[in-house]
């Protein structure tokens, strides 16, 4: 009864903006993609959710294990990298033309890359923007490798 | 054969288990199923009674009556896993459970404890509490959100796992997510993805800016949190907006990670999600905290990193008016040219989540101004700095007690005012440079000491004011939304109590970095005996300057000016009100009015205290 008393006192009460999430999860190691939503405008700031949040269907894939997972060691850090890179594609891109960042120190700790090896790896990259990146319609998988091949130079 | 027929079938029979018996006797001796950690275990708030799991999901349990029933859960755990069958349910969704009996029979148990591949498989480090505040013209999500993230292999903070817990709901019809929100009708789900996920969602997409508190727990700690979190995937509690929110359904993982930590027992009407970090501040969890800067606020930063003549070559280069090329043979020193390009890739990007571009421009205009970023080296942290508004937990308590005395039009009065939440455009903990207002059910007492009547001066249902600056890269609306109850003049000049419903929407500039002037064109709807007509709808304007000459005084100046049909009548409503803060929960208010009805006029002037709590 309480609850309906505040509910209907409460009608007009507070705005949000809602977001509607879908999960399409592949599967295999822990790999998931999300599409947020966003839905703005007035109608929508007076009356509104705050629910807050998506329903992501992940375990604890992308730092800890690899979920059903038997694969050696080394295919497993490619993975990750190939999921980072291709869930990241803006941020890291920014980071590599820039030359540091979050988003490349979070590729270079995937890429077990640390210390001085670090700094030049950040350099190569960015002094490599152009063959990362050579148009604008570039696929992760393949900016994944590039990264891989020049660090494998390091 | 005869001897055979005589003995007893249930000789032959398989006996349950000795053991899991002996266990379950061991276990009441122990009052174990009343141990408050088995009630944390099994997300019941501390110290309720009767007992009664807010987990609605039934898979959650393995006893049919385990929500209500905490001993028949124990015992039905104990028979599960504890004979010598093998258990018929996978232990990974009742590990928690399980190590914690485990734990507590290991001196009369002689097995090894079994094992959950999916628990071994995680090393947990710490935790961070994480909290997206709200977002510039939205003061509801000004609650907030908090959810938690969990360090393990990796030390980049955005490799961390998230745990959220949210509602799933099943209707896009903007009054059905209300009323079901409120009134728990959707499942609300816990969910774990990558921290990195959520950052683009609240910071990159909703221009939330998020605050991060790491909390102390031992690795011991975290390892007991994620166990506990394996049980709740799958499973279900049905979100209340109110009190079973995403803020309080967080702190069982936290009484869950720290046995004798007692969170949940603070339940009120209302759980803010800021409350529950102050809480977790007094119980020493949390002592320190990060900022993350949202898209548009490191454009705001950016913004002012660069003179009048070198934003206009920004905008136009965001434009593609100038090529990047062309801004880089500039002769312009080569961290100008940075601290550009960072600038114009951050409002691509803010272009692109506000859908004001397409994919196709976007990825021409991003890519193009990161190639000739690249050109330019990496630069000094002090060119991505982005400074920090105040930080959040340092700001007042939600509900408001204002004690005031006053006079108007030669008569004094005292008055008293009690605002259940949530906070006021002239407070001083929130940034300069915007101006923000959420009162629920604001409530005015006042006695008038000429006519000695004490009588309802004002119940504000809902106020909501935002009024967000623009810039030439990000140009929002100011709004503002009142329902209430309060005095208004009639054409000859009394008081009356009246309803109104009023909602402007304009613009708003920030003058100086301390100061906003807003203009809001208004429309009102108001209902009162003072009418002719008993009702009247009124269109005008709502305008003014919003000042802060110090960081504990702030100042607005405004006016609403409305004509009234069919009454026919003009009303212009000026204020003139000064805040200055005492401390974290104590103000001084001063307020100045004057209201104008045709020919009529009234002045009032008050001084106000107001405490927070």
């Amino acid at each position: 009864m309480k609850k309906w008393i505040v509910a209907l006192g409460a009608l007009l009460v507070l705005t949000g903006t809602s977001y509607a999430a879908n999960v399409a999860e592949d599967c295999g190691c822990g790999l998931g993609k999300e599409l947020i939503g966003e839905k703005e405008g007035l109608g929508w700031n007076l009356l509104g959710t705050f629910l807050n949040g998506t329903s992501g269907n992940q375990t604890f894939g992308m730092s800890s294990g690899t979920l059903g997972c038997s694969k050696p060691e080394k295919f497993v850090m490619n993975e990750r990298m190939d999921v980072f890179v291709a869930d990241n594609m803006d941020s890291l891109a920014v980071d590599i033309a820039t030359g540091n960042g979050e988003n490349l120190d979070a590729l270079m700790e995937i890429a077990q890359v640390s210390g001085t090896e670090k700094a030049k790896a950040c350099e190569a990259l960015q002094n490599n923007f152009d063959s990362i990146y050579p148009t604008a319609n570039v696929e992760d998988t393949d900016v994944a490798q590039s990264i891989r091949g020049i660090l494998a130079q390091i | 054969m005869v001897l055979a027929a005589i003995i007893p079938a249930s000789l032959f029979a398989q006996p349950l288990s000795p053991d899991t018996e002996e266990l379950i006797q061991i276990a009441r001796q122990r009052h174990l199923s009343e141990d408050p950690y088995w009630r944390t275990l099994l997300h019941c708030p501390t110290g309720a009674s009767p007992y009664e799991s807010f987990v609605d999901a039934p898979t959650f349990f393995l006893a049919e009556t385990g929500k209500t029933d905490a001993e028949a859960e124990l015992d039905a755990l104990i028979r599960t896993f504890f004979g010598s069958d093998e258990p018929k349910r996978p232990i990974c969704r009742f590990i928690a459970r399980y190590t914690w009996v485990y734990e507590q029979l290991s001196d009369v148990i002689d097995t090894p404890p079994l094992i959950c591949e999916e628990a071994e498989r995680i090393t947990p480090s710490s935790a961070t509490l994480v909290f997206p505040t709200y977002h510039l013209n939205n003061p509801a999500s000004m609650f907030g959100h908090t959810f938690i993230t969990i360090e393990t292999n990796y030390e980049t903070p955005m490799l961390a796992d998230a745990v959220n817990y949210a509602a799933l709901p099943d209707s896009r019809n903007p009054l059905t997510y209300m009323v079901k929100g409120i009134a728990g009708s959707f499942k609300g789900y816990y969910s774990i993805l990558p921290y990195y996920k959520k950052i683009q969602e609240y910071g990159d997409m909703a221009q939330r800016d998020i605050w991060e508190y790491p909390l102390n727990l031992t690795p011991e700690e975290t390892r007991r949190m994620v166990l506990y979190i394996l049980e709740l995937k799958d499973t279900y509690s049905y979100y209340y907006f109110f009190d079973k929110n995403c803020s309080y359904m967080l702190q069982f993982l936290l009484e869950a990670a720290r046995p004798g930590l007692s969170l949940t027992q603070d339940k009120g009407l209302t759980v803010i999600p800021i409350d529950t970090i102050k809480a977790m501040q007094r119980q020493s969890l949390i002592t320190d905290a990060r900022y993350r800067p949202s898209t548009g606020s490191r454009i705001r930063a950016g913004l002012d990193r660069l003179s009048k003549p070198e934003a206009k070559l920004a905008r136009q280069l965001s434009d593609n008016a100038i090529s990047p090329d062309a801004f880089l043979a500039m002769d312009l020193p080569d961290e100008t040219k940075r601290v550009t390009l960072d600038l114009v890739t951050d409002v691509t990007r803010y272009r692109l989540a506000k859908k004001k571009i397409g994919q196709a421009e976007y990825r021409e205009t991003f890519l193009g101004t990161l190639r000739a970023r690249k050109t330019l080296g990496k630069g000094s942290p002090e060119e991505k700095t982005v400074p920090a508004p105040p930080e959040p937990t340092k700001g007042h308590d939600a509900a408001r007690i204002s004690t005031t005395v006053g006079v108007v039009d030669g008569d004094s009065f005292e008055e008293i005012a009690v605002t259940p939440a949530f906070t006021n455009l002239l407070n001083t903990d929130h940034t300069k440079r915007e101006g923000i207002q959420i009162e629920f059910l604001h409530t005015r007492a006042r006695f008038n000491n000429e006519e000695k009547e004490l009588s309802l001066e004002g119940l504000t249902i809902l106020d909501i004011i935002s009024l967000a600056p623009r810039n030439t890269f990000i140009r929002p609306l100011s709004w503002t939304f009142h329902t209430g109850y309060e005095q208004r003049m009639t054409k000859t000049g009394e008081m009356k109590g009246a309803y109104s419903l009023r909602a402007a929407t304009g613009m708003a500039w920030n003058l100086t970095e301390e100061s906003i002037v807003f203009l809001l064109p208004e429309a009102e709807f108001l209902s009162s005996k003072g009418l002719d007509k008993g009702a009247a709808v009124g269109a005008g304007i709502h305008t003014g300057l919003l000042f802060s000459p110090a960081s504990n005084w702030r100042t607005l100046l405004s006016g609403h000016l409305t004509r009234r049909m069919p009454d026919d009548t003009s009303e212009s409503r000026l204020t003139f009100e000064n805040n200055l803060t005492l401390n974290k929960n104590n103000r001084i208010g001063l307020a100045v009015n004057r209201t104008d009805v045709e020919e009529h006029h009234t002045w009032e002037t008050s001084l106000s205290w107001h405490h927070y709590f």
